[in-house]
This record gives structure tokens, sequence and C-alpha cells, in this order.
């Protein structure tokens, strides 16, 4: 709110706070009835008149589920007391039979959370604040050496619970425990502080009252000088209490020894040998103690004051002794070796280092992994495919691109994209295009090295060379699966231009004569296999990829990506940012040149426009309020719906390509195909009549023994595939036409092409009025729906539609339209139905329609051939439930037939029933059902013949 | 009578009605700001933000009046209904949502684009949504259905939709592919014209006659709708990287350019010269502009917030006491097809 707001508004009370995210606003507050406390369990917590009970029991009642029960006598005669508790508690929760005469705790009615230390009888026993420890007095006083045995037991027995009044003293002043007294110096000073201390009391003094540890420290301090020098330096400023420096205590004296010898001892002999004055010994027979059963210590001997040190043959030889093993353990020999060869400096560094016990450090140093330095690039070199820069995609300036890259093991995006569509490199993607020129030769195999492939020949052999005679590496489609093995993979290579030539034995030729004979055939199975799995990927489908960023004409790499402002909003807001462009179509090569110059001059208007039809879909022009422009006629492509590919826009796509080869091709021969099949049909499957409806032509039908297109298409999974994947929506279009097959309780048989079907669908319905409008044959598959038959139209004879169609010359065709759809399907079945030769009849000519007798007669004879002459695929995807239509109005049917129809009715509803079950079953069923199905149907057929 | 102040107070000051004066700025707490639109009568705004929440204000007391949230990912744009009553918004989790304004509850998500969908419209009378997405399709979508499928899917584009605008019988794309199209629905035509660089934002003039196209590191450029001829270039702005927004002034005198130098740059839309820089300071890329449909404000979105821009001081006094002038020119400045 700025100033001049509040002056232009008069503003009541405060806004309110902005709420969280999420957050509904609430109508009214939350009144006091709403409020309930509830615990970690999610029970209501305080209930009652003064919300002071508590919760326990039977949703919240101090009950059972049983209700409540009287706590009833029990003696306790029978079980201790401690039993009795049990079982009461026990009783609790299970319906009390018996009840003990104990009271009832309220204990027993509260939960674990009460107890808690939040609950409201929390159970915990803590010590008060008074007589808790001081754990740093504790230290101190502990560290503190007992003067004598009684000292010991003085101080065990009376702790003071306040700290000393000295202590209370300092500490008002600053000091910490743990600190020495006196002022802050530098650590320099500090640490001279500390070695005139060493120095003064010596280190065996530290050790003997501050015990092994500090010693250990000190040591370390003076040796680890260099490290100590840094933090010096480091911490030249900085100023440090002083260490706190033991007291001196000197060791009561307890025998008659003279000063500072003392004789031999055996741990577990001498009294005294736990004592805490034993110092550095004690520390040593502790460590180790765990192994050696004997050990002595001190000397025997002293001497004297006035006399010269001799070699102190005991205590060096203490070492020793204490290392000498003294029962035969085999496996022991190693360790004592080593032990052995421990001297003393070693022995230092491993007071140092704490070796755990049973570990010395080694004495020789750890061989050094060699490292051998990566071979230095010459300074000429440069990689032979310029690397691609990344730099912003609307950056025009070639400057970054300057900067080759050298390429590295990863392919790069191009490199990645060149392998998988190979006849897209000319097209717009990089180094081709400069390289574009001249045919590249070497494109595939430039990464393979070149001293590898030794058996490169230097001219190949003719079976090697593609049409064009050039050679051809990149024959495997970009496909590398022996990338491992580059000499394998140029075997490989070459082996797929053999079987393009028809020379698969030539492969013996190019395997080297080091390979035995097992391995050769080895290989070329295993290449074949791979030949056969890595087919390279239409040209079409290729063009369905593009790469998110387009290489330009100077190669360097254009991210795709126009960048959302982010902004620089502290924290994750601005991580996102965001790739406006990704699919970016090689938008350039699109464009033509003239345009780009165009825009470049500024001379916009007729060189870069481009105008072209548009057709908007019927529902767009409603809400937009504005008129078809084409008068319904024509509906947009969306409605071109495929019900299987549909969610699967590959699949989609390789449906709608084979479409497009198989208008090409099909044109000429199509009839003639179905006649060729008729002809080596299978005889076990003579079945009745055929009343198929197709839902939709599969190309298969319509081009089965074709040359070679020119764009190699892929085959076509078989249908089973597309079942296992959609198995769902395939199913659940059986079980719906079956319900259909169901509904028709008609006789007539008629083959009926879908387009009629479609079309008269696709028009709302003008089939069903009898006043068809015919567009074209290709138009017919566009409607909203174009499904099977279904409800109104189920019961229609399209085939009078049909006739009365033939007689209007077929309309003007769309070219776009024929492309997406194979020609004159309809008529082809048609024929089919009346058993017309392809030969005699072409597209338009027709001839005297016969009676519905005869048709049906004739269908039957035709649906014979058809059916018998479908593929086995094709065969299952009928029986997998196309819907059948019988038109009703036929007259030529026998009895038989009635009665068969009656009784699949029956068979149909039985299934209806079953549709919600196991689906595995149902298929079972199915297929048994179509099994009998057809059993069935061959007898109605044969009959109805000898009708 | 009405225009006499005006051409008084044009001879000092030409460009006094450029909304300069920066009022408000408003922290949007949702991230960063990826766009922010008015409603249709100017009263309050929408932002969408980068934290999945698209978010309602009054831009001029600068409150915030109500939270949607429910989008799975960053929210692109946004727009309000003709009626006020719904609320588009598109993400880029794919999916277009219809929001009810009151409930903040969304009536209808979509989910048909296959990439992050950069731009959503509603059709004039909001029975229509106009989605453009990464994936180069553009998708109209009914309102009155509850189909999930589009009512038509345009797939001319070869690269991603950047940009769309919608008159009342025409849908402009602006498109990755340095095109910009205009869907004739009246002729049932398609006019595409190639502009030399990747479109960042098209827009129509109010009066319909004209096409705005902003191109990533290129010129803004004023086109003639019929004939595509070049009219006008407006240069000077920095765009580089960033799709920034530009637009026309309710009177249709300014063109108004987000930067990426923390400007708001005005130019004379007759004369081409820029005539005002809004400077908003550090905040870096301005992206997102909208100017107030009927009165001479300006919203633009820069990082996490959007700030409010008004005519300096005497100008609004003027208009205050001459409250038929602003509703006047409000019509005045409508498309013409109205």
């Amino acid at each position: 709110m700025s100033d001049e707001d509040e002056n232009d508004y008069i503003q009541f009370g405060k806004p309110l706070k902005e709420l969280t995210e999420g957050e509904n606003i609430r109508k009214r507050p939350i009144s006091v009835e709403e409020q309930i406390v509830t615990d970690r369990n999610g029970k209501r917590r305080f209930h009652g008149a003064f919300t002071g009970g508590f919760s326990a029991g039977f949703f919240n009642t101090v009950d059972t589920p049983q209700g409540w029960t009287p706590s009833q006598f029990k003696s306790s005669r029978g079980g201790g007391s401690s039993l009795a508790v049990e079982a009461e508690k026990q009783d609790v929760g299970g319906g009390g039979s018996g009840r003990s005469k104990f009271s009832q705790r309220p204990e027993d009615f509260m939960d674990d959370e009460d107890f808690g230390s939040f609950g409201f009888a929390p159970h915990a026993l803590k010590t008060k604040a008074r007589f808790q420890n001081n754990s740093s007095q504790e230290i101190t006083r502990s560290n503190r050496p007992e003067g004598t045995l009684f000292g010991a037991v003085i101080n065990q027995l009376i702790q003071p619970t306040l700290p000393t009044i000295g202590e209370s003293l300092l500490r008002a002043q600053g000091w910490k425990p743990g600190q020495g007294i006196g002022p802050k110096t530098s650590k320099r000073s500090k640490k001279d502080r500390k070695s005139s201390h060493k120095n003064t009391y010596g280190e065996g003094s530290s050790a003997s009252i501050r015990g092994g540890k500090d010693c250990r420290g000190y040591a370390a301090d003076s040796s680890d000088d260099s490290g100590e020098e840094e933090m010096m330096k480091k911490y030249k400023e900085f100023m440090f209490a002083p260490d706190e420096l033991p007291v001196y205590m000197a060791d009561p004296k307890d025998n008659f020894f003279g000063i500072g010898y003392k004789g031999l001892e055996r741990p577990g002999t001498g009294s005294r040998a736990s004592g805490p004055g034993s110092g550095a010994f004690s520390v040593k027979s502790a460590a180790a103690a765990g192994k050696k059963k004997f050990s002595i210590s001190g000397e025997a001997f002293g001497v004297g004051v006035y006399e010269e040190d001799d070699f102190d043959v005991y205590n060096n030889a203490r070492d020793d002794m204490a290392q000498y093993d003294f029962s035969l353990d085999v496996g022991e020999g190693n360790s004592k070796k080593s032990k052995a060869l421990t001297n003393s400096n070693s022995k230092m560094l491993d007071e140092l280092t704490d070796v755990l016990d049973g570990f010395t450090l080694s004495t020789r140093r750890s061989m050094l992994i060699k490292s051998f330095p990566p071979p230095r690039i010459p300074r000429e070199w440069r990689p032979s495919e310029a690397g691609y820069v990344k730099k912003s995609r609307f950056d025009d300036a070639p400057s970054r691109s300057e900067a080759p890259k050298p390429t590295t093991s990863n392919p790069t995006r191009d490199q990645r994209r060149s392998t998988l569509f190979p006849d897209d490199q000319n097209k717009s993607v990089g180094h081709s295009r400069e390289k574009s020129s001249k045919p590249a030769p070497r494109d595939k195999s430039a990464d393979i090295k070149e001293e590898e492939v030794k058996r490169e020949p230097e001219e190949l052999p003719d079976f090697l060379t593609s049409g064009d005679g050039q050679p051809v590496a990149g024959a495997s489609g970009g496909f590398k699966p022996f990338k491992a093995d580059p000499a394998k993979q140029l075997r490989y290579e070459q082996f797929l231009v053999c079987i393009k030539n028809n020379r698969r034995d030539a492969l013996r030729i190019l395997q080297p004569k080091a390979m035995t004979e097992w391995e050769r055939e080895r290989e070329r199975v295993e290449f074949e296999r791979a030949a056969h799995l890595y087919k390279p990927m239409n040209v079409a489908i290729a063009s369905r990829f593009v790469s998110s960023g387009t290489i330009k004409e100077d190669g360097s790499l254009q991210e795709g990506g126009v960048k959302s402002e982010g902004g620089a909003v502290a924290g994750t807001e601005n991580t996102a940012v965001i790739s406006f462009v990704s699919a970016a179509g090689s938008s350039k090569g699109d464009v033509s040149a003239d345009k780009r110059k165009a825009v470049d001059m500024k001379m916009f208007g007729k060189l870069t426009r481009e105008t072209q039809e548009w057709v908007p879909a019927k529902l767009l022009c409603v809400r937009f309020n504005v008129k078809n422009p084409f008068n319904n006629t024509r509906e947009h492509e969306d409605k071109k719906k495929k019900p299987i590919f549909e969610s699967n826009q590959l699949f989609a796509f390789l449906g709608s390509a084979r479409q497009a080869s198989d208008n090409k091709t099909s044109d000429n021969n199509k009839d003639d195909i179905k006649e060729e099949k008729a002809g080596n049909g299978d005889d076990n499957d003579s079945s009745p009549p055929r009343q198929v409806k197709q839902e939709r032509i599969d190309p298969r039908d319509v081009v089965l023994v074709k040359d070679e297109p020119e764009i190699q298409v892929p085959e076509k999974p078989p249908m089973d595939l597309f079942k296992a994947i959609f198995a769902d929506s395939s199913d659940d279009d059986g079980s719906q036409s079956e319900g259909e097959q169901g509904e028709d309780n008609t006789n007539n048989l008629s083959l009926l092409a879908d387009n009629t079907m479609k079309r008269s669908r696709g028009d709302g319905g003008n089939g069903s009025g009898g006043s068809s409008r015919h567009d074209s044959p290709a138009n017919g598959g566009r409607g909203p729906n174009s499904d099977a038959a279904r409800g109104i139209f189920a019961g229609i004879n399209f085939d009078k539609f049909e006739k009365r169609r033939r007689k209007t010359p077929p309309p003007v065709v769309p070219l776009k339209a024929l492309t997406s759809r194979p020609k004159s399907i309809l008529d082809r079945s048609v024929r089919n139905i009346l058993g017309i030769k392809s030969g005699d009849v072409s597209d338009d000519e027709y001839g005297p329609v016969a009676p519905p007798t005869v048709l049906a007669a004739n269908a039957a004879a035709q649906s014979i051939r058809s059916k018998t002459t479908a593929s086995p695929l094709r065969r299952k995807e009928e029986n997998a439930g196309k819907s059948i239509v019988i038109s009703s109005d036929d007259t030529g049917s026998s009895d038989s037939e009635k009665e068969w129809q009656e009784k699949e009715k029956g068979r149909e509803k039985g299934k209806k029933k079953k549709k919600g079950k196991d689906k595995e079953k149902e298929k079972h069923k199915k297929e048994k059902k179509s099994k009998k199905k057809r059993k069935k149907k061959k007898h109605k057929s044969s009959k109805s013949d000898s009708d | 009578m009405e225009c006499g102040p005006w051409e008084k107070g044009q001879e000092p000051d030409q460009y006094s009605d450029i909304p300069q004066t920066q009022v408000r700025s408003v922290d949007c707490k949702q991230g960063a700001v990826r766009a922010v639109r008015y409603s249709v009568d100017g009263n309050y705004c929408i932002t969408a933000g980068a934290d999945k929440s698209l978010k309602l204000w009054n831009p001029n007391r600068g409150n915030l009046l109500k939270t949607y949230m429910g989008h799975g990912f960053e929210v692109l744009d946004c727009q309000g209904s003709c009626d006020n009553s719904q609320l588009i918004s598109c993400s880029l989790d794919k999916s277009i949502v219809l929001w009810d304004v009151t409930s903040g509850n969304f009536t209808r998500k979509w989910r048909g684009h296959q990439a992050a969908v950069n731009t959503v419209k509603f059709n004039e009378e909001s029975t229509v949504i106009i989605s453009g997405s990464v994936d180069t399709k553009v998708k109209i979508w009914d309102t009155k259905s509850r189909s999930h499928e589009p009512i038509q899917t345009i797939e001319e584009c070869k690269d991603s939709v950047t940009s769309l605008d919608v008159s009342n019988h025409e849908i402009l794309v602006g498109s990755g592919d340095k095109h910009i199209r205009n869907f004739d629905i009246r002729m049932g035509t398609v006019v595409s014209d190639y502009v030399g660089d990747t479109v960042s934002c098209a827009k129509f003039t109010r009066d319909g006659q004209c096409t705005l196209v902003s191109c990533i590191g290129s010129t803004i450029k004023l086109f003639d709708k019929t004939t595509g001829e070049l009219l006008q270039e407006f240069s000077g702005n920095i765009n580089r990287d960033y799709r920034l927004e530009c637009s026309l002034d309710h009177t249709d005198k300014y063109v108004l350019s987000g930067s990426e130098n923390s400007q708001v740059y005005v130019w004379d839309l007759v004369e081409g010269g820029c005539v005002a820089k809004l400077d908003h300071g550090t905040v870096g890329v301005v992206h997102s502009i909208e100017p107030h449909p009927s009165k001479g404000q300006l919203l633009s979105g820069a990082r996490c917030a959007f700030l409010v821009w008004e005519v300096a001081e005497g100008i609004e006094d003027e208009r205050a006491e001459e409250p038929t002038l602003s509703s006047s020119s409000a019509y005045d400045s409508k498309p013409h097809w109205m």
C-alpha cells in the first residue's frame, strides 16, 4: 500500500493476512465445540463436562467393547499378587470375567502417551538439577591424583554438591572448566609456556599426573611442529585462554627405595601394581594385558646418584621381554616377526597414530600407483569433425563456433541423429551440409580407427558396392550392433551390402582366415539376426522426429530454447528456464532462399506470404458464430479417427504410411489379388456365407503380393501385438459387437463394405432416412464416429443404397482425401460379394443387379471363397468380434439358418452376461466358441448348399 | 469539446498519456511471474506464477483476492473470460485448466498437448479456448462440452507455438518456425507470413487491420494484415533469449514491449520512434506486459512481481474530471468488429 492509496481510499482495520497456499478461508470462526484436542492416535483427548476426562478404554469410555461390567471379587489365593495384577490388566481389554479385589489404578486406563513426557502423568525419574553431576567438575576431580589410599577414599566418599568457592569465583571472572588461569595469550606464547612447563617437570611428570593421554598429547605437540606453525600463522591475531596446566603432585613415597627407583614388579603380584601412580608402565601393561602372560617391569638394581648410567639393560629388555612369546603358537609367528622389526622410532609413531592393537606401522612405504599422463595431442591436430558449440538459438554471430570442441567418445547430438536417420542426413543437419557436395563415402566408419580395421580392402569387390557404385559403409542404417569390435562391425556392414546384392555367401571371403569354421558360421547367424532386427528406420518416420536443436550452416548447434524470464528470484523459483521452442524443425531448411532474401531486404508481403486452404471444424465455426466457409461439405482432418492407433502416434503413422504406399500400388491389380488368394485357401475352413462388416479396411487386405515399394516400410507388427498392448479396447470392441450381433435378429446376409456404413453414419443418419447423400467413396470414413454400425443402422439393408449409388457417377474426389484412403475398396468388396471377376469390370462399370435371392446365394459363395483366402491373422481379427450386419428384409434364407441365428442369439446373450468376468477365461471361451461356431457353420452351409 | 483539452495538451507534452509513472509494485510471492493479464474490464488482474499457482489481484490496491492452485507445474499463461466468471491457464505440465473464479476450483482440465503449453486464449465469447504448445500444435477446446478431445487441432506449425491471438474470426499463431499464421475461420484460409526470426509475440492491433509481431533477435514489426506488408518497425529493445511480449496500448497509439534490460519500451505507432522507457530498476527482463483495456494503465511482469504504471498526475486528474472522455475513448479503442 502506498501513501497515495491511503489518501484515495478509506480503509478500516488492516488487510487480512495473505493466506498460505491451499488454505481455504473459513466462513465462520471455529466454535469451541469444534476445537477438539486429539491425542496421537486421533482419539479425543478431553471430554466430559469440564473437559477434564482422559481418554482410555473403549472409544474413550472407561469401558470395554462388551460394555461395563462391575468388578468382581477374585480370590488371590491361587496366584501371587503380581499374577493377579497381570490377569487384571489383561481383563481390561478382554471383557472382565474375573476381577481381582485389587483396586484399579488410574494408570490402567491411561494410554502410553499419557506417561510420556507430555502426558499428564509423566513417568520418568529425573535427578534434580541440584544433584546433577557437573561433568567437568567430575573430570577435574577424577584427574586429581589421590595421594594416599586414604585420600582416594575420602575423595570418593565426600563429594561436594556445590562447586567450591574458588571455582565459583573463577567462573564469575569468566573462567571455564578446562581452561587454565591467566590472561589470554596468543597461540605462540601458549606453546612456549607449554614447552617450558614440560622442561621443568618433564614428560614423565605430566604423565604421572594427567595420565597417558595427555602425555601423548604433548608428544604430538612437539612432533607436529610444521602443522603447528601453520596454525600459528593462521591464527596470529586470535587470543586463546591458557591451557590448564596440571598441578604437579608428587607421588607419595611409601617405600624405602631411593628416589626414582622402582623395584621389579609383576602386574599380578605387586599390590601397588594397579595403583594410580604406576604411570607409563601401567599403561603399557594394561595395553598388553590381553595378550601377554608374563611381564616384568621395574629395575632390579638401582644405580647410584653419582654413578654414570649404564646401558639400561632391564629397561630396554623390558620391552623385549614383554614381546617375548612364551608359548609355542604357530599363528603368531608373523606378527612376532613384524613386531621384532619395530624400532623405537616406529614405536613412537605407533603411539602418535593410534595404531590398532596388534598392528604396527609398516616400515616400508607402500608402492605408489604409477600414473601415466595422457598422450599429448599435437598442436596442429584438429578433430575430423568440427565440434558443435552450443549457443543461443537466436544468436546469429558465428563467433563462438570458432572454438572447436574435440570429439569425444560420446557421439554428439548430431552424430546420434545421423546414426538414427541416415537418410535424413543431407537434409538439414550438421556437417553433412558442408560435405554434401561430395558424396560422403566415409561418414560412418570415420570413428572406427583405421589401424584396427586391417582388412579394409583398398578396392572393394563388386558385391560390396551398392547400385550407384559407392562403397556402402553405413548400410547398417546407423545401428551398430557390433560397435565394440570395429572389424566385426565393418564386416557386418559389408555383409548387409552383400545381402542387398544377394550374395550372402560372400561373407566367407570377408571373414579373416584365422577364424574357425564354427566361428564363421556363428558370426553369419549373428549377422543375419542383427540384420533382421536392426532394420533402418523408415525415412518417413525419421522425419517425424526432429531434434530439439538445429544445426546452422556454419556448423554450430542451435540449442532450441527460448528462455522465459525466470527472474533471479532468490531460491528455487528461478530454476526453471523454460524451453519454449523444442521441436525445432529445421525451419531454415523449410523456408526457401528467396523468402529469406525478401526478409533481409524487408520486402515483406507477397514474397513472404503463402495462403492455403484451411478447413475449420464445424463446431469451431459454430462457436465463433461464423458461417462455415465450406458449407459443411468438408470436415477437417481431425475426424479421421483410428480406433486402435489413436493413442499412439507412431503406430498411427505406420498405418497411414502403409495406406499411402498401398494406394499407389493397389489400384491396378487389386482384384486379382483376391482371386489369387481365393485359389490357395485352406479347405477346412469352408464356412457358411460370412457376414463380415469390416470396421476399417486393413491395408493388408488390399496389398498382399506386391513389389517392394520405394520407401521401405517396416513390417507392421502382427495384430497380436496390438491386441496385447491394447487388449482392453479390443476386448471391449469384441464384446460390444458381439452384443450387436445378438441384437439383429435378421436373416438376410449381406456383406457390406465399411465405407457404406461409415458414410451413412457420418452424414448424421441420412442413410437411415433412405435419402442418402453420397459424396465420394473416399470421403466415407470421415464420420465422427466411424465405428461399426450400431443401433438403428444395424438393420438397414445397405445394398439398396449401394445400388442407387452405383448409378450415379462417382464425384470428383479431393486429392487429399484420395491419398489418405485406399480407393474403391467398397467397390471391390461389393464386387466380391457379387462374384464379379475383376478383369471384366472396371471401377466405373457395373452390371445389372441380381435379384436378392441370387444375390444372397452369390454372397454366400463369395464369402466362402473370401474367407478361405483371408490370412489367418485377418480371420482371427474377424473372430475377435467385428460386427456382423444382417439385414432384415431378405427372404432368401432357409429355416435352418433362422434357427442357427436364434441359437447364436442365445449364445451371445449368455456371453453378454459373462462380460465382467475374467478376461483370459473369456478369451479362451471365445476361441472355443468360435471353433464351435465354425463347425456349426460348416454344417449349415452344407445344408443350405444342398437346399 | 472533448478533444479540446487533448489537443491543447498535446502541444507541450505530446506523449503525456503514456503510463510512465510507476504506481505500485506488487510482490506476487509465487515465484517468477510468467504472465500478468488484466481481466476483461481491467479491474482485476491475474498473474501466472512459477510456483504452480494462479493469483487474482486488484491492481489498483495491490491486494491478493484469490489463489488458484491445481497445476502440476509452472503456469505459463492465463486469461480471464469475457464475463469474469472463469479463468483459463496453461502450464508446463501440458495441461490447460479452466477455473471457476469464485470457487477457486477448476471446472475443466484438458490434457491433449504433448508438451508444455505456452499460451492460451479465450475467444471473444469465451466459448472456445485456443492453446498453443511446444508440441507445435494449436488446439481448440470447447468450454461448453464435457469432451476431453479438442474441437480441432491445427498442425500447420513446424515449431513450437509461442504466441496466440484471437479476434472474432481469426486466430493468429506465432511460432518458432519464424512464421506467423493467420487462420481465418470465416474464409477457411490460413495465411502464413515468413517473418525471418522466431516469433516471440504476435498480436492483432485493436482495429484488426494490422499485426504486431516481435521476433527474437530482431525488431518489432507492424504488418498489414491483408497484404502482409511491413508498415513500421520498432527497434531499440533487447530481445535475445526470452519470450518477451509486445502490445499496443488501448488507443492503438503506442507500441509497448518488454526488454531484457529491465525497461519497457514505448514507441509511437505511426512515427516508429521510441518515446518512452519505463525503467524497472534492476529486475532484468521484463517479459510480460499488459496494457489496460480501456485506460492509461499498464501492467508489467518482471521477476516475482508485477508493476502497475499509470499516466502521470495531471493527465490522471484530467481524466478523472472528465469520465466521459475515458469512456468514449474506451469505445473508440474497441476493435472495429465490436
